[in-house]
């Protein structure tokens, strides 16, 4: 809990800073910062595990079972949302169409804001931001009340990159695989899901 | 996605040939680079107007939203959990 109170404070600090466009003098515009420190964080996720002399038993121990979990992620966040489509004011197809952004907001975001308007591309941002950033946050709590897997699935699509390293680091090395497989599938699906509800 | 997948694969690899070698800042560096990256997804967001100028309106509502979607999906996957183990021991 320590660290991942750590990782939002320096999320915080970024806002702050650059809220008050502290960062602007320091930092030059380039968008793709953040993908290269991806990139140098994944390399080292890759070594860290590829030095584990037990890695490869940790691959053999893949259940079928785990190959559900993407559909469980994508019907329970689908359900999340219908219900509360019901309460908020918002419509049942709109509300899914946020909902199945899987809290991979770039994409999501971009796509209905182009079919549904700003407002509604501006919600499925946020929505999936949060989404993103409480399971990094919350990363052990979930795994004490819900179990290593529901931590995969509150990660939704980002488990293939940015909530792995956290998902590997509360969870084990022994969740790679599930994680990964499981960030793709829901990957892949956003478009095509995104897509579906915008043009109900 | 392909492209980050590629790149952990690389350090996979290398990570295996070096095997011998002791690693033991590995982990203290992915925390570091982890910090570095959610503060860099920090400026960016602070930086996006289009987040910042609706926080106040939507913030709520999509603070409620992600947090049912992360409850809900939890207990999805716990229905999975909990059938697993009566699975192990039968075996």
């Amino acid at each position: 809990m320590k660290n991942s109170l750590l990782i939002i404070l320096c999320f915080i600090l970024g806002v702050l800073l650059s809220y008050f466009s502290l960062f602007d003098a320091l930092l030059p515009e380039n968008p793709n910062v953040s993908f290269y420190v991806l990139c140098a964080l994944m390399f080292c996720v890759g070594m860290n595990m590829g030095h584990d002399p037990d890695i490869f038993k940790k691959f053999k121990n893949i259940q079928l079972r785990l190959l559900l979990l993407p559909l469980f992620t994508a019907l329970g966040s689908l359900a999340a949302m219908a219900l509360l489509s019901i309460v908020m004011p918002y419509k049942l197809a709109d509300s899914l169409a946020v909902g199945s952004g899987f809290a991979y907001y770039s994409l999501s975001s971009i796509i209905i804001s182009h079919e549904k308007g700003a407002l509604l591309g501006t919600l499925a941002l946020l929505v999936n931001i949060f989404r993103e950033l409480l399971t990094l946050l919350l990363a052990p709590l979930l795994r004490k009340v819900f179990g290593p897997l529901a931590l995969i699935a509150s990660g939704g699509a980002t488990t293939l990159d940015v909530t792995l390293p956290v998902i590997l680091k509360t969870n084990g090395t022994s969740y790679l695989v599930p994680a990964i497989y499981h960030g793709m599938v829901l990957d892949f699906s956003v478009p095509f899901l995104v897509s579906f509800f915008c043009s109900l | 996605m392909f492209k980050i997948l590629g790149i952990m694969c690389l350090g996979l690899v290398s990570g295996y040939l070096l095997r011998r070698r002791k690693m033991r800042f590995m982990p203290v560096l992915i925390n570091i680079l982890i910090m570095v990256l959610l503060f860099i997804l920090g400026i960016e967001t602070g930086s996006n107007k289009q987040i910042i100028e609706n926080l106040d309106s939507l913030g709520g509502d999509a603070l409620l939203m992600a947090i049912s979607m992360i409850l809900f999906s939890s207990l999805g996957a716990l229905l999975l959990e909990k059938r697993k183990k009566p699975q192990k021991d039968e075996k």
